[in-house]
């Protein structure tokens, strides 16, 4: 089930908001996780029971840490669950690189017995690995406690609003309001909740499934008669798809998780108008980078004295970044693609751009970056690494057969997001995200929203009701 | 804000209780929705066991289900649909095309017309062959075959037709069954020219911006040149179709089909047309003749119009070989053939009708089924159905034999009609051993 389906937006997400609304406090945490277990169940239910049983291993190992004074014993407590969380997803994720030419091997002598080389991967996995590892991490560091109880610690992890796209929760921000969060739990919160989550829906519904209809036109058609024009405009709809499906997964999640009274944090800070490589990487996925800041930087800060040794670990943890995201080659490709514009920019282009007295134009740097981008998103969506090699070749020589003709209505909606992009970034749109983020509204301004909402609401509904399936972005993590 | 709370538990309330309503509206129809045209129905849903479950084919039928079956979906769809139309110029109908100046075309019209579904000439060589020799068979038996090439709008209508590159008119499937036909001894009307003639000298439009079919209008002139011609064939007077009424309000049965798939929430017009009423006119003629059609949709505005008047028994198959609306598709290969030898018995006149985009399809099976039944005797000749229907005649005047009647209908569970048949048809069949 993806959150912009009919079966989550009018069965589902009712049926839960209602109970959670019905029942008191201390039975909050637990209608959560029921609801993200059959969430789970319903989308995923071969693997519930090993993700289950994975978390109340590492729940027992960090709290026996918790516990104890010895120092060895807390960091082989440490290292095991850390190893019990990543060990699953890197099983996950990784398996099928060394079990492919296996299968292969096994096919090509007629071998059926190849079910166990199948490459598996359990919903939202990424996500809630990242999360316990922070949950062994923060605690081995004595920044939180343990969690007393396994049913907390399971609706931490398994909290259904962010399965699909995240954010990536560190424990150390969410141990408090898992336990007490009367502050936040208040109707302002969960109108605020409302509008974010809307607004995520629309970005999907409206910006993202057009944009990506025809991004996928352009990538499924035979790329060596691809006209250049056509892959273009293709790059420019992919690039809105990604970032608009992300942003709008991530503000949906958000939404939900503020009526609940969490606060999850920012995970798209506006990647488009960033003025460099490294500005747009720390605005992207924010969630992720800040993670592996905190948790893979930090303690390996210590080589800081040194320059090169402090970029060498830069490189790893961006590396590792990169890792996340998938296991194929592609996206391999595409990390070593932006890796290797970071490098150009640290070594050459920030000292060429220092050459010009009065600066390089805001708006030509980020054009620029977003070009740069553009053409790495390619290497992310392309199939095969042969693909995006002609992709970008087609980008760059005249001429094509094969145009795709936009519909009317890719023009609108390309222009839409455009606006989109430059609003969020002008002082106005900055406020009215501060204000939306804040919930402090007065009656007009909530009688307004809401309106504007409800309208919004209605529009994504018409939009995903009049498909046969409900859009999904193709990227799963 | 002073008393923000309040306000904030009530918004979150009404946002609650708005989530739910497609949920309960779904479940229990509280308000009535105007469905959607053409829309598929709701998907069935595995039963619910662990295979399924643990497979996730329950999970995946049942959400289609529930996106299907939501309430008021039909109108969030033509919220939609409206929507693309005004911002966009869009429709959102893959059977329906938009051509210049509001004129909306079946999209396989459009397609037939350009030529781009060209079928062999050797296969329409062959099927127009089996339906000139099951002509001859029917001769035998005193009936007689007729094919008629209805018009397609976008045949009459080519001005109008959207841009779109083609083979052009003159290869299509329509001059190439043409063509076929001569020589082969079968017979047949065409009715482009008629209304070809019609469209520079008549006010009244034969077919409407929006519909597939012909209009009233339409339907009278095709009606007109059909009994015309059947008169010849049969070699009797048959009567007219005559005007008995001028100023209906509106169309006695709906001219704007094509509009109707599109799903929008405003009409995008009226057209101005007449609506009057006919009747069969005639009245001395003492027997009409008996005629089993076999068409597309094309047939349905003379059935709207009261063709059947003029027949003493008007039986018509409706097929297409495209889900279109609400018309039945395939063929007669799934049909009763107890059905269809019972029509080709009684009938005088068998009727095979297409538009241009069924030619592919004409007969849809008929050649075939009818031409084996006819050969091995299957169908009984029209002697038989004579003394049936005078003995049909005969039996109520008989208060015994009614009796009887009367009790095996009871004790059968059938109605009295049905008890009469049964018996004239036994009696005659125990006459001619």
């Amino acid at each position: 089930m993806v959150i912009n389906s009919i079966a989550f937006l009018f069965y589902f997400l009712p049926a839960f908001l209602l109970i959670y609304a019905l029942l008191g406090k201390p039975f909050r945490n637990l209608v959560i996780l029921s609801f993200s277990i059959l969430f789970y169940l319903w989308g995923s239910p071969r693997f519930l029971l090993v993700v289950l049983a994975s978390m109340a291993l590492v729940f027992y190992l960090v709290r026996r840490m918790g516990a104890s004074k010895n120092p060895l014993h807390r960091k082989l407590l440490l290292i095991s669950s850390v190893l019990t969380s990543a060990g699953l997803l890197l099983m996950c994720m990784y398996t099928g690189h060394f079990t492919d030419p296996v299968r292969l091997m096994l096919k090509s002598a007629e071998m059926n017995f190849t079910w166990w080389t199948g490459t598996l991967l359990p919903l939202g996995i990424s996500f809630f690995t990242f999360d316990a590892i922070s949950y062994s991490v923060d605690v081995y560091r004595q920044e939180r406690q343990p969690m007393s109880r396994l049913q907390d610690y399971m609706t931490y992890l398994l909290m259904f609003p962010r399965l699909i796209a995240g954010p990536i929760l560190p424990y150390h921000s969410i141990a408090n309001p898992m336990g007490d969060r009367v502050e936040e739990h208040q109707h302002a919160g969960r109108m605020a909740g409302w509008y974010r989550f809307v607004i995520g829906l629309s970005k999907i519904a409206l910006l993202a499934a057009p944009m990506g209809n025809f991004a996928d036109k352009a990538f499924s058609s035979d790329v060596h008669q691809l006209h250049s024009g056509t892959a273009w405009l293709g790059m420019l709809a992919l690039s809105f798809q990604l970032y608009f499906a992300f942003s709008g997964y991530s503000d949906m999640a958000s939404g939900l998780g503020r009526i609940i009274g969490f606060r999850f944090p920012k995970n798209f800070d506006d990647p488009y108008v960033s003025n460099s490589i490294s500005d747009f990487w720390t605005r992207w996925h924010v969630s992720l980078n800040r993670w592996m800041n905190h948790y893979l930087l930090n303690p390996t800060d210590r080589y800081g004295s040194n320059k090169w040794k402090s970029h060498l670990v830069s490189g790893a943890v961006f590396g590792a970044t990169v890792l996340w995201y998938g296991a194929s080659w592609n996206l391999l490709a595409w990390g070593v693609f932006i890796g290797c514009w970071l490098t150009v920019e640290w070594l050459w282009l920030n000292r060429l751009y220092a050459r010009f007295k009065s600066g390089v134009p805001h708006v030509i740097k980020v054009l620029w970056i977003f070009t740069i981008v553009a053409h790495s998103w390619v290497l992310f969506r392309a199939e095969t690494l042969d693909q995006a090699q002609e992709y970008l070749l087609r980008l760059w020589t005249a001429g094509g057969s094969q145009a795709i003709v936009p519909d009317p209505a890719f023009a609108i909606t390309a222009l839409l997001c455009a606006a989109w992009i430059v609003f969020g970034y002008n002082p106005k749109g900055k406020s009215l995200k501060e204000l939306l983020d804040s919930g402090h509204f007065t009656m007009r301004q909530h009688l307004i929203i809401m309106f504007c909402t409800l309208v919004l609401f209605a529009l994504c509904i018409s939009k995903i009701s009049a498909q046969d399936i409900p859009w999904l972005s193709t990227f799963h993590f | 804000m002073k008393g923000g709370n309040k306000i904030e538990k009530k918004l979150y309330s009404l946002l609650l209780g708005l989530l739910f309503i497609p949920w309960l509206q779904g479940s229990f129809q509280f308000m009535s929705e105007k469905p959607l045209h053409s829309d598929v129905a709701a998907f069935a849903v595995p039963t619910l066991n662990e295979n399924n479950w643990w497979s996730g084919r329950y999970q995946y039928h049942r959400e289609r289900f529930l996106h299907r079956g939501f309430g008021f979906r039909p109108g969030f769809v033509r919220l939609h649909n409206q929507l693309d139309y005004w911002l966009f110029n869009r429709i959102n109908a893959p059977l329906v095309v938009r051509g210049r100046d509001g004129y909306l075309f079946a999209t396989e019209d459009v397609k037939t017309y350009h030529g781009r579904d060209v079928i062999e000439r050797d296969y329409i060589e062959s099927r127009l062959q089996r339906a000139a020799e099951i002509r001859e068979l029917l001769r035998a038996q005193g009936k007689d075959l007729l094919i008629v090439f209805a018009v397609s709008k976008a045949r009459f209508h080519p001005e109008y037709l959207p841009d779109e590159s083609g083979l052009g008119s003159g290869t299509g499937n329509y001059a190439r069954t043409l063509q076929a036909l001569h020589g082969k001894g079968l017979e047949y009307i065409d009715f482009h020219p008629v209304f070809t003639v019609a469209k520079d000298i008549t006010r009244c439009a034969p077919f409407s911006k929006r519909g597939q079919f012909m209009t009233h209008c339409g339907a009278k002139l095709a009606a007109d040149s059909l009994l015309r011609c059947i008169h010849q064939m049969l070699g009797r007077k048959a009567p007219d179709l005559l005007l008995q009424e001028h100023g209906y309000p509106g169309a006695p049965f709906e001219e704007n089909d094509l509009e109707r798939q599109l799903n929008l929430i405003f009409p995008i017009g009226e057209d101005p047309n007449h609506y009057p009423t006919y009747g069969c006119g005639s009245a001395h003629i003492i027997r009409r003749p008996s005629v089993f059609v076999l068409s597309d949709g094309s047939y349905l505005p003379l059935v709207h119009i009261g063709i059947g008047q003029c027949f003493d028994r008007n039986s018509h198959w409706c097929f297409s070989s495209s889900a279109w609306g609400s018309y039945p598709t395939g063929s007669l290969k799934g049909m009763s053939k107890e059905l269809l030898a019972r029509e080709l018995e009684i009938c005088d006149l068998v009727v095979v009708m297409a538009t241009d985009a069924e030619l592919s399809e004409l007969g849809w099976g008929f050649f075939e089924i009818a031409g084996a039944m006819l050969e091995s005797g299957e169908v009984r000749p029209a002697e038989f159905w004579k003394k049936v229907h005078a003995l049909m005649d005969y039996i109520p005047t008989d208060s015994i034999w009614m009796k009887q009647i009367r009790e095996k209908a009871l004790g059968k569970g059938i109605s009295t009609d049905s008890a009469i048949l049964q018996d004239a048809i036994w009696m005659t069949e125990q006459d001619l051993k």
